[in-house]
């Protein structure tokens, strides 16, 4: 059994996609929360600790702006819980602030857990198929970055060997000699993209419209996750897209759900952000038992 | 019956824009369909330029004449300049020297898709193709490795795939294992070897180590300054350097290159005409039936004296990740005025020993003790180039970066002049070093480090891509060096120069130093890590390392 970010790109993406899109359909409190706290389960399951960490660290900006300033300079709504300068702070305008921190908070969740299922490869074929250019700029980048370290150490090496090295100097020395070392880099590196250019040109680089290789196949169980995923995810998104998850904040807040078209499509969403996580729970089970 | 040709020149020259001479001067000749043709001669006598005549793209802007054809299976002569791209591109592969630069993409696979990549070709006929080229070849263990994770060797084959993926029916070779280990050198040639044999495309190569390349070629093509000075089988080519030698009065700029058993040969044979050996294999067979026997074991004595210390690692271990030791508990000493040169295989540890001698790397146990200043020449030069000219590079070593003392200007502009006629580089003071040849680079960079006043030399693989007379120049400023009293030790794949020039030698594997001592004991007690002329004339003649020792033992010998 495979796990969630095995899958055939193309069946990432879309889960991907679907999901931002029912997180930001609505300001709503119900799909914001259940876009919010599942994003974290899933997000915790997968890193742990640095998940929480990450996600703190922007959280606490955006709630203190959301919570505490907006509400300072912005009056809708009739329920004032107290005057400032003579201008109401109302409640209206902190729960609406808050559903709104939540939703954004549940996309950046999404995105960081996107990030374990689309790893460079898999966004080099998604991208690939419809900018084969941008594709190869990102591949040779990857392979420049490394090529670039690798020099720079050497540079350092042979610096060191003329006796220069950082440990014994000042700061104001030590960023000079850094900048020299990036000089030496740059420099060997342009000269070197002569014969890159060369290369590629040699191997019929722009001749033709190009196309762009990759090793992923799509396999049975991809056309069976893509169809589970459209099953959960199309009830939902003709709701949501339709507006059916709209509610209102002022003057008076009215979030009740109306009727089993919002509870049915919100049961669905629920299961819908939970399949990466019951897939590879189920994974690592099967796993440990096999072994 | 006539000549079954792929490529056909005749009276080709060529002229650089704004040059005196032609770099390419009159060249007439065919390459055979299936051929393996090697192209040899000293650096700078335009192989390159000959080899970029042979693709459309690589053509360089001048002022040419002649013509460049290529000949098809069906018998079509198309003009090289002619070539629709596509065919180009498809049909005339080019291989360069740069391992680094030639890589495209960052993941193996695709870069060997690159080229059919642009050719628009589907996903799958990719993969089959890259699929078939990378067991054919025999490199689907890194398949889909990143290129920055495998070795230099690994690379160059990799770019080798990625060209023979589009299925060429010429593949050109330009110094294509420069670069490369005596190791993976021999692993792409036998993989062009098997290219050849097994899918009979034809193999345009030039090199400049061209005893490793010989017994893979069936024509050579020597040249000279932009002439062709013949084309011939490479045991045929006695009569061309004896002729020549007659002509001019010194040997053939390639002599130095050629294989240690076809040097003997043309020194000592009496005929010359038929039958150059270039292999150990051949060469020992031809001093077997042809060669002098001396058993009189005429032990050269190598003195003995009581030597002064001027380095000394001792139980030194070094690691750069947990649990993967690159240097174990390793004791060198280095004696005063000595050049040893420590050779190894490729991850034996042999430039981070380097390093450690040169302070560069701190070991995590053992000491190293040195007498006097340690410098370190890098192995690749650009790596200490930052400025715009030869002379200015050089008054760089004495920008103060607050650890030693500063010189006044006067000093600096006499020292950096000193230098530059020391080692011959006054001609190329204005000129930007990235534009220096690569003899001429190293000597500058050589320069910038002696600028630091060191007794003791460490240098990372300097005969690299260097040619015979290059190699000799360099010899003798390493001479010069030791006679004034400095200390050198070298890291090298090269033992032919360490046999000629080194004072000792150490064998290094695994981390270690397995055995250390003079050179000429060194050379003659190892059985398979030794020179060509050693174990070629071992047991015939007494106590050859090089060829010269062997030419005088066969010339002064019983030989008539």
């Amino acid at each position: 059994m495979q796990k969630f970010k095995d899958y055939h790109p193309v069946v990432n993406f879309i889960y991907i996609l679907i999901a931002l899109i029912l997180s930001m359909c609505a300001i709503n409190p119900y799909t914001a929360g259940l876009s919010l706290s599942l994003a974290l389960v899933y997000g915790g399951y997968l890193y742990r600790g640095k998940f929480f960490k990450g996600m703190a660290v922007l959280a606490i900006p955006i709630l203190v702006s959301s919570l505490l300033i907006i509400p300072l300079f912005s009056h809708n709504g009739v329920t004032a819980l107290f005057y400032i300068n003579d201008l109401p702070v109302t409640l209206e305008m902190i729960f609406f602030d808050g559903v709104t921190a939540c939703m954004v908070l549940g996309v950046i969740a999404w995105f960081y857990v996107a990030s374990s299922m689309i790893d460079t490869e898999k966004f080099l074929y998604l991208f690939g198929r419809i900018l084969p250019t941008v594709a190869l700029v990102l591949s040779m980048a990857l392979r420049m970055l490394p090529l670039f370290v690798k020099r720079y150490k050497e540079v350092g090496d042979a610096q060191k060997g003329l006796g220069r090295d950082p440990k014994d100097m000042s700061l104001w020395a030590r960023s000079r000699l850094a900048v020299k070392k990036l000089s030496i880099v740059v420099s060997w590196s342009l000269e070197n993209s002569m014969n890159t250019t060369i290369s590629m040109e040699s191997r019929g680089y722009g001749l033709k419209k190009r196309t762009s290789a990759h090793l992923f196949k799509f396999g049975r169980s991809d056309g069976r996750m893509g169809l589970i995923l459209a099953v959960l995810g199309a009830y939902p998104l003709v709701v949501g897209l339709g507006g059916g998850f709209q509610v209102q904040y002022f003057p008076e807040i009215h979030v009740k759900l109306e009727g089993e078209r919002q509870l049915l499509a919100l049961i669905l969403m629920g299961f819908f952000f939970l399949v990466p996580m019951i897939v590879d729970v189920i994974a690592e089970e099967k796993e440990r038992r096999a072994s | 019956m006539k000549e079954d040709s792929i490529l056909e020149f005749h009276q080709v020259s060529f002229r650089y824009p704004g040059a005196e001479k032609d770099a390419l001067c009159d060249l007439s000749f065919s390459v055979r369909r299936s051929e393996f043709l090697v192209v040899a001669g000293e650096s700078g006598c335009g192989k390159s330029t000959l080899l970029s005549h042979m693709k459309k793209n690589h053509i360089p802007f001048g002022k040419g004449s002649g013509s460049m054809t290529y000949i098809s299976g069906w018998g079509d002569r198309i003009e090289i300049e002619e070539m629709e791209d596509l065919e180009s591109v498809s049909k005339i592969g080019f291989v360069g020297q740069d391992t680094d630069g030639q890589v495209v993409s960052d993941k193996v696979w695709h870069e060997l898709s690159f080229g059919l990549e642009n050719l628009g070709t589907p996903n799958d006929v990719m993969r089959r193709r890259t699929a078939e080229i990378a067991e054919f070849l025999g490199i689907k263990e890194i398949y889909e490795k990143n290129v920055s994770e495998i070795s230099g060797g690994e690379r160059q084959l990799v770019v080798l795939a990625s060209v023979m993926a589009m299925n060429p029916e010429i593949l050109i070779l330009d110094e294509p294992i420069n670069q490369l280990s005596p190791r993976a050198a021999r692993e792409f040639m036998n993989v062009l070897r098997q290219i050849n044999r097994e899918l009979s495309t034809t193999i345009i190569l030039s090199e400049q180590r061209l005893s490793s390349v010989f017994p893979y070629a069936d024509r050579v093509l020597v040249m000279e300054a932009g002439r062709m000075i013949d084309i011939l089988p490479p045991s045929q080519l006695g009569g061309l350097f004896e002729t020549y030698k007659k002509e001019h009065g010194k040997n053939l700029a390639i002599f130095g290159a050629i294989p240690a058993a076809s040097r003997i040969f043309l020194e000592t044979a009496k005929n010359k005409e038929e039958g150059m050996p270039v292999s150990v294999r051949e060469g020992r067979s031809w001093l077997q039936k042809e060669g002098p026997r001396i058993f009189a074991q005429q032990k050269k004595q190598e003195e003995v004296k009581k030597e002064r210390l001027a380095l000394e690692a001792r139980e030194l271990s070094f690691s750069y990740e947990k649990d993967v030791k690159v240097l174990k508990k390793l004791n060198l000493k280095v004696y005063e005025k000595s050049f040893l040169a420590i050779m190894g295989g490729n991850g034996s540890g042999k430039t981070t020993l380097l390093k450690c001698l040169a302070g560069i790397l701190k070991p995590k146990v053992g000491k190293v003790k040195a007498v006097g200043n340690v410098a370190y020449l890098p192995q690749n030069p650009r790596s200490l180039f930052t400025e715009i000219n030869a002379e200015e590079e050089l008054a760089e070593v004495f920008v103060s970066y607050g650890t030693g003392e500063s010189l006044k200007q006067e000093e600096i502009i006499k020292r950096v002049n000193q230098m530059l006629s020391d080692l011959e580089l006054e001609d190329c003071r204005k000129q930007h070093p990235y534009d220096l040849s690569g003899g001429q680079a190293q000597r500058l960079a050589l320069g910038k480090i002696l600028l630091t006043d060191p007794n003791i030399l460490l240098l990372d693989e300097p005969t690299k891509g260097l040619d015979a007379a290059r190699k000799k120049t360099l010899a003798e400023l390493l001479g010069r060096l030791q006679a004034q009293g400095k200390t050198i030790v070298m890291v090298s794949h090269d033992m032919e120069f360490a046999a000629e020039y080194a004072s000792h030698c150490a064998f290094m594997f695994q981390g270690d130093i397995v055995t250390a001592a003079k050179k000429r004991s060194f050379f003659l007690e190892n059985l398979f890590f030794t020179t060509e002329t050693a174990i070629m004339t071992k047991g015939i003649l007494p106590d050859c390392i090089t060829v010269e020792d062997a030419v005088s033992a066969i010339l002064g010998g019983a030989y008539e």
